[in-house]
Parts: structure tokens; C-alpha cells; sequence
């Protein structure tokens, strides 16, 4: 079997084993009630239309909020990494900020964004953030990835500054920044549910504030599953990308 | 110094490492390759010679002499997108294809790209048929001889060749050195051509120079006046073997 082969095999394995983990603390109580068995959970949620019919309705407030905040987030993202590339005495003092935005805890940073955007602006604006350091982190990087020998014979060349970036620093920053995508992706994701915790009308984290005040344990654990599965769905739909485009560019 | 051509003047290298440590790649080079004029440099590993053609491409300064190109510094060459350079590293771009790497040049002079003269060489060098294949489909000869094509494509006045052909089998080396030198003798481009292989540069060149390492500096010049033409006949002449054996013995000794 091939290498990539007996990876795959090992993380189905893997998921499968923690499945069946949870299954048994879930059947046999080990946990007590807070702990559901997933089948359990993930039947009785669906099986209910109204809590089925939130779910799907919170799902897809977060999925626009999601690729909301990844668009603004990457745009953003890129257009900053790009401006640090052309103007390089910006760049320490980006580096610094944008490390800081994604180092500060989002709670201590929650208050001074509420009142920048509003509690319904929240989720996308955290969604944007997430993205947009996983793209500037990649843009910054990426534009810098030029190898010395491709530099060189633009330079023998008598290439211009701007064929320079246009021919070889951005077709050079590609594979970085589909990297960046995977992260931004999932990162989106997940700040869109963290951001609906700050009093967003709807999206999954607001049902699980609402189902976790209301002990609704299964609900809690189907719709922390669905947030998960959704970002990791993310992850591989980037990751399919990036090896679709990727292959020309490595 | 001469007006046209490459002339070094007690050209000096000297790198600066680490720690204020300095390392001097080369000394007091002195050298001059006229206007037309097809010139060899061979040499063991890491006596300097990827470093000369670095210094004449404009790509490193010299630290201490003069280096001119055409009596002038070597940007101008370049700024008029007269140099043509195959790195030893072949350096094509790994999202374009064999046609559109070769036509590169003439998209950074801005120039209408030719596609007739970029198919001709793609023939030339064999790769007509990955004419749209990527350079990662490519084994490392093909992507040499892609690399000399589009060091051509724009018929430089200025030709610098480093080691082009060290990953070619010896049949495709034979064959490439053929059209290089038919292509030099319908074109005189002034040439420089960094090889390995004594055979190879006393076939092609004019003049043939030895270096030394450390410090990389001339040690031998040999100029090489055949009365054959530079085709399939002369490496079977007594001539070339006692030239290529007393280089050879040359570099052996160094
Ligand atoms: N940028 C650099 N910094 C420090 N040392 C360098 C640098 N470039 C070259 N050198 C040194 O200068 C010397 C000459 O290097 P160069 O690449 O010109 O050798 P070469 O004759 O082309 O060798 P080869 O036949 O192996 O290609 C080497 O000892 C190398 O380590
Ligand atoms: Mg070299």
C-alpha cells in the first residue's frame, strides 16, 4: 500500500475509534448525563423536526457569516501583505499588529470590536479576522518565496520592477498563499461561531450558548460536532484546491 | 581596455561570511574577450568561474578592478536586453510551459514574442514535441537545453554558458555542441562557456582558459587555431587530442 494510502487508512481508523469511544462512555453513563452516546444525539436531534429545522437554519447563518468573513478577510488580508511587500519600512509595524489582533484572547478584544461593529457584526468581523491573518501571514511569505535563480535571470533579463512582481513575485506566492486558504477556511469557520456568542441573531453558536442554557445536551453536542465537521469540511475543500492549482506552481 | 567586448582588469571577489570572516573567490583576473570571440573557462570546482559569469551579468560587483562590457558597465548590456544567460542551474519557471519560458524574454523587452524563432530552437534543441509540457515534466537535459534555448531566443550580443550541458548524455552533448557551434559561426556572438569537459571547450572555443582555486585566479590561456572547421571532424584530428590531453594534465596538476 502507498505511504498516502496507509495515512488515510490510519485517520479513518482513528476517527472511528474515537467514534466508538464516545459511543461506549455514552452508553454505559461513564460521563454521567452530559456525556450523550453521538448515535444517540445525533437521532433524537434530527429526528425532531423543530430542532432539526434550527439546526439547518443556524447552519446557514453561520456559513454566510463564514464565507462573508472569508472574502473580506482574505482581500483584506492579501491587499496588507501586499502592501508590506511594496513598501517594506511598513512592514515591521504590520507584522506587529497583526500578530497582536491574533495573540489577544477574543474576549479581551470582543468589547472594542462591539462597539466597532455592532453584536451582529461580530461574526463575520471575527470570521474576517481569522482569514485574514492566515492570508497575510501567506501573502507576506509567499511574495517573498522567490527563488535566488528565477530572481537572477529576470535581473539578467532586464526586467522591470513591476514584470518583476507581476511575472515572478505573485505566480511565486501562489502555493503559499493556497496554503493560507486551507487555514483561513477553517479559521473562518470557527471565528464565525465564536463571534455569535457576542449576541448574533442566529448561526450555530448561538444555538449552543442557547441549547448550553437550557441543558440541551444533545442539541450542544450535535451542533459542536456540526460547527467542527463544517470547518474541517472547509479545510479539505481548500486543500483540494490547493492541489488542483498548487501542482503548476510547486 | 577595449571598447567592445568583456574586458576584467585585476577584478578582485571576495565574499564576506559570517563573524567578519572574508573568503576571495578571485584574484587579480585579467581578461579579455573580444567582440565575436568564442572563449572557454575551465577550471576545478569552485575556483570562481560561475562567479566571473555572475560579475559580467551584472548579477555581483567586483570588489576591487574594473569589468567593462562594450566599454561600459554591464547593466547597460542588460537594460537593452543584449545578454543572453543559461545559469547552471537551468532556472525556467515552473508555471509556464517549455514555449512560454522561451518566450519570456521577449515579453520582459516588451517585445513582440517571434513564435516561428521559438519554435525554430525548440526544434533545434530537440524539444519541439514539449513544446507545452512544464519544466517538472521534463528530465534535467531537457530542461538544460529549454534553458539554452531561451538564453537565445532574443539573438544576444553577450552569450554567458555555465555548464549547459552537464546533464546531457553524451550523444545529445555531441549534438548540441554541433549547433552551438554553427549557431556561434552564423551569429559571432560573443561567447563565454563554463564547462568541465576539456573536449567540449576546446571544440567550441577560440581560447581556452585555465583557473586555479584558492584563490581563484588565471592560470593558463590557450588559443586554439585549428585549421578544420568546427564540425564533426575535428575531435578526430591529432591536433585536438594533444590540446585536450595537455589541458586535461593541466587540470589534473591543479
Ligand atoms: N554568495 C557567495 N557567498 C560566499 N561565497 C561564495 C558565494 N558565491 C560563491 N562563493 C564561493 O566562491 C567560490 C567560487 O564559486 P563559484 O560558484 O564561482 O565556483 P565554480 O568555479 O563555478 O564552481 P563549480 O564548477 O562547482 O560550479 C566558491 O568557493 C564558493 O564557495
Ligand atoms: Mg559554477
Amino acid at each position: 500500500m502507498s505511504s498516502r494510502g496507509k495515512k488515510i487508512l490510519l485517520g479513518i481508523l482513528g476517527a472511528l475509534a474515537l467514534i466508538l469511544a464516545a459511543e461506549l462512555i455514552g452508553r454505559l453513563g461513564l460521563a454521567g448525563k452530559a456525556w450523550p452516546a453521538p448515535s444517540d444525539a445525533i437521532f433524537s436531534v434530527l429526528g425532531n423536526k423543530l430542532n432539526s429545522a434550527l439546526l439547518f437554519r443556524s447552519l446557514g447563518a453561520t456559513l454566510v457569516s463564514a464565507g462573508t468573513g472569508l472574502l473580506i478577510g482574505s482581500v483584506a488580508g492579501v491587499a496588507v501583505g501586499f502592501l508590506g511587500f511594496l513598501f517594506p519600512v511598513l512592514r515591521p509595524g504590520l507584522d506587529q499588529t497583526a500578530s497582536i489582533l491574533n495573540t489577544i484572547p477574543l474576549v479581551a478584544l470582543a468589547p472594542l470590536l462591539i462597539t466597532l461593529v455592532g453584536p451582529q457584526g461580530m461574526s463575520v468581523l471575527t470570521a474576517a479576522l481569522g482569514a485574514g491573518f492566515a492570508m497575510f501571514v501567506a501573502t507576506a511569505s509567499g511574495l517573498l518565496a522567490v527563488s535566488p535563480a528565477h530572481s537572477d535571470f529576470f535581473t539578467v533579463s532586464g526586467a522591470s520592477r513591476l514584470q518583476h512582481i507581476i511575472r515572478l513575485s505573485l505566480p511565486s506566492a501562489v502555493p503559499s498563499l493556497l496554503g493560507g486558504l486551507t487555514l483561513a477556511g477553517s479559521g473562518a469557520v470557527l471565528g464565525a461561531v465564536l463571534g455569535e456568542w457576542f449576541g448574533a441573531p442566529s448561526g450555530l453558536g448561538v444555538l449552543m450558548i442557547s441549547s448550553m442554557q437550557n441543558f440541551q445536551v444533545k442539541l450542544l453536542f450535535v451542533v459542536a460536532l456540526t460547527a467542527a465537521l463544517v470547518s474541517l469540511l472547509a479545510f479539505y475543500t481548500m486543500v483540494a484546491i490547493q492541489k488542483l492549482v498548487g501542482r503548476r506552481f510547486a | 581596455m577595449s571598447a567592445s567586448g568583456i574586458s576584467l582588469d585585476r577584478v578582485e571577489k571576495t565574499f564576506s561570511l559570517e563573524k567578519r570572516k572574508t573568503f576571495t573567490a578571485l584574484k587579480d583576473v585579467t581578461l579579455d574577450v573580444a567582440q565575436g570571440e568564442f572563449l572557454a573557462l575551465l577550471g576545478p570546482s569552485g575556483c570562481g568561474k560561475s562567479t566571473i559569469l555572475r560579475m559580467v551579468a551584472g548579477l555581483e560587483e567586483p570588489t576591487a578592478g574594473k569589468l567593462a562590457v562594450n566599454g561600459r558597465g554591464p547593466r547597460e548590456l542588460v537594460n537593452e536586453h543584449r545578454l543572453g544567460v543559461a545559469f547552471q542551474d537551468h532556472a525556467l519557471l515552473p508555471w509556464l510551459t517549455v514555449f512560454q519560458n522561451v518566450s519570456l524574454p521577449y515579453q520582459l523587452a516588451k517585445r513582440p514574442v517571434d513564435k516561428a524563432r521559438i519554435d525554430d530552437l525548440l526544434e533545434l534543441v530537440g524539444l519541439a514535441r514539449f513544446r507545452d509540457a512544464f519544466p517538472r515534466q521534463l528530465s534535467g537535459g531537457m530542461r538544460q537545453r529549454a534553458s539554452i534555448a531561451r538564453s537565445l531566443v532574443l539573438k544576444p550580443e553577450v552569450l554567458l554558458l555555465d555548464e549547459p550541458f552537464g546533464a546531457l548524455d553524451a550523444v545529445t552533448r555531441r549534438r548540441m555542441n554541433l549547433e552551438l557551434a554553427r549557431i556561434w559561426s552564423e551569429e559571432r556572438t560573443t561567447t563565454v562557456l563554463v564547462t568541465h569537459d576539456v573536449e567540449e571547450a576546446v571544440f567550441l572555443a577560440q581560447r581556452v582558459v585555465v583557473l586555479a582555486a584558492n584563490p581563484g585566479r588565471i592560470r593558463h590561456e590557450e588559443v586554439l587555431s585549428f585549421d578544420t572547421a568546427r564540425t564533426e571532424g575535428l575531435e578526430r584530428t591529432d591536433e585536438f587530442h594533444h590540446v585536450v590531453d595537455r589541458l586535461t594534465r593541466m587540470l589534473d596538476a591543479s
